[in-house]
Parts: C-alpha cells; sequence; structure tokens
C-alpha cells in the first residue's frame, strides 16, 4: 500500500472510489457496492468475511434503502452520522489513510456522493476462535477461560471481573503494514502514571513493519531484554491472573491476535504463584510454593551437580552410594558428561516434539522416548541407570515451573558443561554469575528480586508463604512499592 | 545510579571478610577463648575506626572523593589515588591467596590458573555493574554461605569438646593484643566498606555498623564452634574451617570440603569483584574522561597482570601468609577520611 496520508479526499465520489481502487490495486477481497438512495449515488465498501452479512443487512442496507425524503448527499450523511443509531461503533472518516485502517478492521464504508468525508460502522463479522481453557496455566479451582486472539473480547473478560472506572483500556496501533492493536491497561488508582508514561513511549517507539504476536513488542517493552537472562515481562493466558496483576499496580499488555497477555514489571516470585494459591488452604499454598522454588533447583542444579559431584568430587559420597555409582558407570561406554549431555539433549527433542505435535501424537512420543527408548538404553548399557533417574527427576521439576522453562532448559546445560569442566567451583562461579545477572534485572526501576532482595521486611513473607486475605483487605500494597529511587 | 542498601553494604563488606575467614585464621598460639576476646577487642577498634568515614558521609551526603571535590579536584585525585593503589594492592593479594590455596586445598580437582583465570572473569564481569548489584548478589551468596554453614554445624555436632573454653594464658595482655593486631589485619575490606559509605541510600552508620556486628557474631560463632568439634586441632592450625568440613559428615554426605570449596569460591569472586569496582571508580575519579566500563576492566586486569607472573613462579606463599602492617588499614579507612572532612569543613568555615 502507498502513503496515502498525504491525499485529501474530495466529494466526487468517483474520484474517492477510483483512488480506493488505485491504492489496492486488484485486491480481490475488497467489495463495493453501489447503490442509489433517493437518486443520490452512495457506495458502500467492506471487505470479505470481515463483516456479518446478517448486520450488513439489518444495520445498513435496510435503513438506507428505507430513506424518502433526502435533498442532498449532505442529508444521507447527516441521517447516518446523527439522526441514526446504527451501531455501537461509528466514526466519521476523512482521510483515505484511516479509510484503509477501517476497511481492514472489519468496518463498513459508506461513502455518499457530494459529501467529502464517509461513515464507518463497525459490524465486524469475521471469525474468531471462542473462549477456550488455558492450555499453558492449568488450575484446579481457578476460573478455565482464557485470553483469545482478538483483543476487544480480551477486553471484556477483563472489565467482567474488575467492573471499576478506574479500570484504563489505551488503544495503542503497532506495525507500520499490520496497524495492530496493542491495549494497555492499567488501575489508574494503583500503576504508577511513570511506569505507563514510560511504557506508552517504548510501545509507541516500535518500528516494526508486522506485529503478529506479543513477542514482537517484548523487547521493545523490557529494557533489560538483551543483557538479562530472565525476562521481567511476563506472560499470561489467564484474565484472572492478569485483573491480580492488574490491583498490584501493573501494567498489562494485549496484543490483538495474541492470546498472551504481557505483565510488566514482573517479579522472579509471580513465576511460582497460580490462581490455586488462593484457593488453597495457607499452608498448603505455602507448601507448594516451597516444592516449586525445590523443584526449580533441582531442575538447574541436579545433572551438574550430579556430574561435578560424581567426577570431582566423589568422596562426597558416602560409601555405600559412592560403590552403586561406581558399579552403574562402570558398565556404559561412553564418558559420563557425554551420556549427560547426551541424555539431556534427548529429553529436550523430545519435549520439543511432544509441543508441535498434535496432542494424540505428542503423547505417543512421550512414550516411545521416555518408556521404550529410556528403558532399552539402561538395558542395553548405552546410558546407567542412576543418570536415567537423574535426568528424569530433572525433566519432571522443569514441568513444574512452566512459566521459566526457557531459562532452566538453557541454564541446565550450562550447570552441566560447567560441573564437568570443574567440579563444584565451576557451579560455583556459574551461580554468581546467574546471581548477579538477576540482581542486575531492574525494570521500570522496580528490582527482579523483590521483595527479598532489596529485603522489604512486611513484604518478604510473600515471597515465601501466600499472603493472608484477611491482611490483603486491610493493606494496599502495590509494585510502587519496590520501586528503587 | 550507585545506590546500595545500608544492610546491603554491611553483607557485601561480610562476605569479603568471610572469605578471609574461611582462607585462614592467623595463628597466634592463644587459646580460643582469648582469641574471641581479641575479636571483640578488634571489633571495637574498627568501630571506632570507621567515625570519620561515617561522619564525612553523613555531614556532606556524598562519598569521600565527592566529598574532596568539593574542597579540590587535585584533593579528589589525591584520595582517589590512595584508595586505588591500596585497592590494587588488596585485589593483587586477594588473586594470590585465592590461587595459593586453591592449590593448597584442590590441587586434584583444578589447577591454580584455569581457577584465578575463570573467578578474575566473572569478577570482572560482577564489577562493571552498580555497587547495588553487587550488594544484592551478596546477599544471595551471604544465605548460601548461612545454609552451608548450619548444614555444617548440625553435621559436625558431635561430642563436644570444651578443653580450650579458657582464659589460662602465659601473659595474657601480650597475647591479646597479639591477636587483636592479627586480626585486625585480615579485615581490609573496611578501606571497601568505607569507599562505598557514599553510595548507601539511608543510614551510614547502620550500614559500618551493622557490618560490625554480623561480623563478630559469625566470627565468634565459627570461631567457637571450630573449636568445640576440632578441640585442640583448631588451635594449632591456620585453616580451622576447612578442617571442620572435612572433618563433619551425615548420612548423606561423607565430607563437606567440596561444599566448602563452593562457598569459597563464590565469596572470592564477590570480593574480587568489589574490589575491582571501586579500583575503577577510583580511576575514573582521575580520568574522568574514560566512558563505559573501560576504566574497570583497566583497573582489574593491572593487577591481573602483575599476579600472572606470580602466579607461574609460585612465589604465593610469600603473599598469602604477609602480615601487612596494621597501620595501612587505619590510614586508608580513617586517615584519609578524617583528613578529607578536615578539609571540607575547613573550606566551608572559611566561606
Amino acid at each position: 500500500m502507498n502513503d496515502t496520508s498525504e491525499i485529501v479526499m474530495t466529494d466526487d465520489i468517483d474520484i474517492t472510489l477510483s483512488e480506493i481502487k488505485r491504492q489496492c490495486a486488484q485486491t480481490d477481497d475488497l467489495n463495493i457496492m453501489n447503490v442509489e438512495v433517493c437518486g443520490i449515488r452512495c457506495s458502500v465498501l467492506t471487505v470479505e468475511a470481515m463483516v456479518s452479512t446478517s448486520a450488513m443487512s439489518d444495520l445498513v442496507f435496510q435503513p438506507l434503502m428505507s430513506l424518502r425524503y433526502c435533498q442532498s448527499g449532505d442529508d444521507i450523511f447527516d441521517y447516518l452520522t446523527r439522526q441514526s443509531l446504527l451501531s455501537t461503533q461509528r466514526k466519521t472518516v476523512s482521510s483515505y489513510k484511516e479509510i484503509f485502517t477501517m476497511l481492514f478492521s472489519g468496518f463498513c464504508i459508506i461513502l455518499v456522493n457530494g459529501v467529502s468525508k464517509c461513515v464507518a460502522l463497525g459490524i465486524q463479522g469475521f471469525d474468531r476462535r471462542s473462549v477456550s481453557t488455558p492450555d499453558s496455566e492449568q488450575t484446579v479451582r481457578g476460573s478455565q477461560d482464557s485470553f483469545g486472539e482478538t483483543v476487544r473480547t480480551n477486553l471484556s473478560l477483563v472489565r467482567r471481573r474488575m467492573k471499576t472506572p478506574t479500570l484504563r483500556f489505551e488503544m495503542l496501533t503497532c506495525g507500520k503494514l499490520s496497524q495492530t492493536d496493542v491495549c494497555l491497561m492499567y488501575l489508574a488508582d494503583r500503576a504508577d502514571a511513570k511506569m505507563v508514561e514510560t511504557l506508552k513511549k517504548r510501545i509507541n517507539g516500535i518500528e516494526l513493519d508486522t506485529v503478529l504476536s506479543s513477542g514482537y513488542i517484548e523487547p521493545f517493552v523490557d529494557a533489560g531484554y538483551k543483557k538479562s537472562f530472565f525476562s521481567s515481562v511476563m506472560t499470561t493466558q489467564r484474565p484472572d491472573v492478569a485483573c491480580v496483576r492488574l490491583n498490584e499496580g501493573r501494567i498489562c499488555i494485549l496484543v490483538d491476535g495474541s492470546p498472551f497477555c504481557l505483565v510488566c514489571p514482573s517479579l522472579f516470585m509471580d513465576s511460582f504463584q497460580t490462581m490455586d494459591d488462593l484457593c488453597t488452604k495457607r499452608y498448603y499454598a505455602a507448601f507448594i510454593r516451597w516444592l516449586k522454588y525445590f523443584a526449580f533447583v533441582l531442575a538447574v542444579v541436579l545433572p551438574g551437580l550430579y556430574l561435578a559431584l560424581v567426577m570431582f568430587h566423589p568422596e562426597a559420597f558416602t560409601l555405600k552410594l559412592l560403590l552403586n555409582l561406581y558399579v552403574s558407570e562402570e558398565a556404559t561406554p561412553f564418558p559420563l558428561a557425554v551420556e549427560m549431555t547426551l541424555l539431556v539433549v534427548m529429553f529436550e527433542i523430545m519435549r520439543e516434539a511432544g509441543i508441535r505435535l498434535p496432542r494424540s501424537v505428542g503423547g505417543a512420543v512421550s512414550i516411545v522416548g521416555g518408556l521404550i527408548v529410556g528403558d532399552a538404553a539402561v538395558k542395553s548399557g548405552l546410558i546407567s541407570a542412576p543418570l536415567l533417574i537423574v535426568v528424569g527427576i530433572t525433566a519432571t521439576s522443569a514441568f513444574v515451573v512452566p512459566q521459566l522453562e526457557q531459562q532452566i532448559s538453557v541454564l541446565r546445560l550450562i550447570y552441566i558443561v560447567s560441573g564437568s569442566a570443574a567440579g563444584l567451583f565451576g557451579l560455583a562461579v556459574c551461580t554468581v554469575l546467574f546471581a548477579a545477572n538477576i540482581c542486575a534485572m531492574d525494570e521500570l526501576s522496580v528490582s527482579f528480586l523483590a521483595p527479598l532482595s532489596p529485603f522489604f521486611k512486611d513484604r518478604a513473607s510473600g515471597a515465601l508463604f501466600r499472603q493472608d486475605l484477611r491482611s490483603c483487605a486491610k493493606r494496599r500494597d502495590t509494585i510502587e512499592r519496590y520501586e528503587q529511587g | 545510579m550507585n545506590k546500595i542498601s545500608p544492610l546491603q553494604l554491611g553483607v557485601l563488606a561480610l562476605c569479603a571478610r568471610c572469605f578471609s575467614m574461611m582462607t585462614y585464621f592467623p595463628y597466634t598460639g592463644s587459646n580460643t577463648l582469648v582469641f574471641m576476646a581479641a575479636l571483640v577487642i578488634s571489633c571495637a577498634l574498627q568501630g571506632l575506626m570507621l567515625i570519620p568515614a561515617v561522619v564525612l558521609c553523613k555531614r556532606e551526603g556524598c562519598g569521600l572523593c565527592e566529598a574532596a571535590a568539593k574542597r579540590s579536584v587535585t584533593l579528589a585525585k589525591t584520595a582517589a589515588l590512595l584508595f586505588l593503589a591500596y585497592f590494587i594492592w588488596d585485589i593483587f593479594a586477594t588473586v594470590g591467596t585465592f590461587a595459593y590455596f586453591t592449590d593448597q586445598y584442590f590441587s586434584d580437582q583444578i589447577s591454580r590458573i584455569p581457577a584465578v583465570i575463570c573467578a578474575g572473569t566473572a569478577a570482572l564481569y560482577l564489577a562493571t555493574m552498580r555497587s547495588g548489584v553487587l550488594g544484592k548478589c551478596a546477599g544471595i551468596v551471604f544465605v548460601l554461605f548461612i545454609a552451608f554453614f548450619v548444614i555444617l554445624f548440625l553435621s559436625a555436632a558431635d561430642a563436644p569438646d570444651m578443653s580450650n573454653f579458657h582464659l589460662a594464658q602465659r601473659d595474657l595482655p601480650k597475647t591479646l593484643m597479639n591477636d587483636v593486631s592479627g586480626e585486625f589485619v585480615r579485615n581490609r575490606e573496611l578501606v571497601m566498606l568505607v569507599f562505598l559509605l557514599g553510595d548507601v541510600k539511608g543510614s551510614c552508620t547502620k550500614a559500618a555498623y551493622s557490618y560490625l556486628a554480623m561480623k563478630l557474631v559469625i566470627l565468634e560463632t565459627v570461631m567457637g564452634f571450630a573449636a568445640l568439634v576440632l578441640g585442640e586441632l583448631a588451635q594449632q592450625t591456620d585453616m580451622p574451617v576447612f578442617y571442620l568440613s572435612c572433618y563433619s559428615n551425615s548420612s548423606l554426605i561423607e565430607r563437606y570440603d567440596a561444599g566448602f570449596m563452593s562457598v569459597w569460591t563464590m565469596l572470592a569472586v564477590l570480593r574480587l569483584a568489589a574490589l575491582v569496582h571501586c579500583a575503577g571508580r577510583c580511576v575514573k575519579v582521575m580520568f574522568p574522561k574514560l566512558t563505559g566500563n573501560s576504566s574497570t576492566i583497566a583497573a582489574g586486569v593491572l593487577p591481573a597482570v602483575a599476579a600472572a607472573a606470580l602466579l607461574l613462579k609460585r612465589r604465593w606463599k610469600t603473599v598469602a601468609y604477609l602480615r601487612e602492617p596494621t597501620v595501612l588499614i587505619a590510614v586508608t579507612a580513617a586517615v584519609i577520611p578524617c583528613v578529607v572532612y578536615l578539609l571540607v569543613k575547613g573550606r566551608k568555615k572559611a566561606a
């Protein structure tokens, strides 16, 4: 599409139509219906499969055809814009750029001869996926609906849960060609105005041609995206989680076409919290949270630690355990580090295959990979049983914290390499490096490790235990408290 | 912006001190209780020594070099030069100690040259970050240190040997003074603490004295426990903590020296990083035109190059066991802040 911003619309419908046709060239999905209303030429423009035909018939054709006493194009235009309520979304458009934006967003454009403006009516009727259960964040007792691809449907999912006038939705547009709707959501009385402005600036500064999912804007929203190993922008598929975060003064971003909502800024401990925490007893929620922290450590460190201990520090094992390990490892043909790396890489391959394949086949991959190949490898003496147990525990632990699966996968490999190269010395150096990398994250001036580091006495327990809902009702803490000056 | 909370700075300095504590206790020939009493006196002296720096930081609301710059650029550059010289010496000594004790403790697991290169590179990466990041990182390492020692103590608590806990000592005052001095020179991180006080967001007093209080508790606990578990050996050896980790065992783990090495390495990296960070900032005061991380890299590379020559010649024992004069720490941590404070105050009065 050429740049249309400079060209001014005229009141001659033929010139307007020819300009539109010129801009769109020979695109086949543009429908132009010409009609005469009270003897005045009008044109109705739509895009194929983007509008509802029944709504179009009821809200556009019938009212237009029933008009009897119009003397000029201005009368028809006045009727459409002031004397009737044909659609909930109605806009007067006076530039070609706007015409195309509205047209390709599913609006119907009505041109009237003798008027240098046109009317856009929202009668969208494109196919959309219905609200379904969240795939990536399952809960037992939480709600079972998730965000979909249509941004306006997603807004309604949030609005239904937050019936407050302070909930603000700000629509921005990203992508020079895709003109994607990006919605900034926040509670005006809780979110920090400076944070909102900063995010708006960052989103408006995106100069991509297309924005097709939330992943496109994440690097622009997260200032430390390149330097940090972890992400300070969290994603969620659940409207209830988005509402919890909004209530904490965070800012959510929805991108049209993406079923994931970005939450800024996010904290490390967010990855260990679920909606189920709020539906269970506090002691059980605390137990589960501790379990998740432990699973995270296991998933990252266990294979590297096993290698480091077996290869460099066998004296740390008790004699019985050492003899057992020795017997198992003695029978295998590969060096221990190679064995472990191969097994972990194989696991990653199978996991990736399981994700990309249809669900029915994905299950089969797990059975073939996990049971048949694993069992055969141990029986044939290619790998040792303790090693398989270690990788099995590691893999299962990783599933406990799905939010951090990318980081876990890579960190695990790094720990394997450093553990096998330098034992616990290597692991210690790696740990300090990653600790420093995490500590350096302070997106929007909020430390990623808050409230543990820097330490907030009254909020630190929230990282380890679930907050008491009664105390939450009394006190209104927002993310702003963690801001560093 | 470089901002660190009082507690974070205290923990950062404490981590640096814990590295020295885990490396070796200078053997003085006194019994444990006398040494523990000496620790209290030494901490009290350090408390007095920190007063000029704390007062300067409180009155001027900024760091030592920034305060000196209020008087004159030359004064700021001179102060920075003196601190830089001390930090370079400290980096050099820390690298040397780390290399020497890596050889002493773990020569069968990792050789000292790759160990120093790895730890040095990691420290350089950390040093390029803000002091607040180092403080936060110190918090994590400190938690690991505490966790390790709790496990160690639980695994070692077997049959306590109380025979060392008495004050019967020949020539008690002299031994006590000897112990105080011996403990005092192990606190090189005081200079780092003084230098970073200006970064504190909050009370400088809290930062300085929380460090001293935490240090006293930790050193007393570790020393006391090592003496309880190891008995006579704790008194005879320079490395009681290392021996404690070798002695401890449980039904799951036979000995903890590998764990000791991990925690010790983390503390070494952190100490080196903090020192290189401070040295880098001194370089920046002296050469304000340097941009980015070049000053930090320059500050880190200088002592590393000097260390490389010694690394190849195995002369580290001299450096590792060198007992530097007490006056060196006292001058850098107390006299320089005192002089700067008086000069700045004098200028204000004149104005």
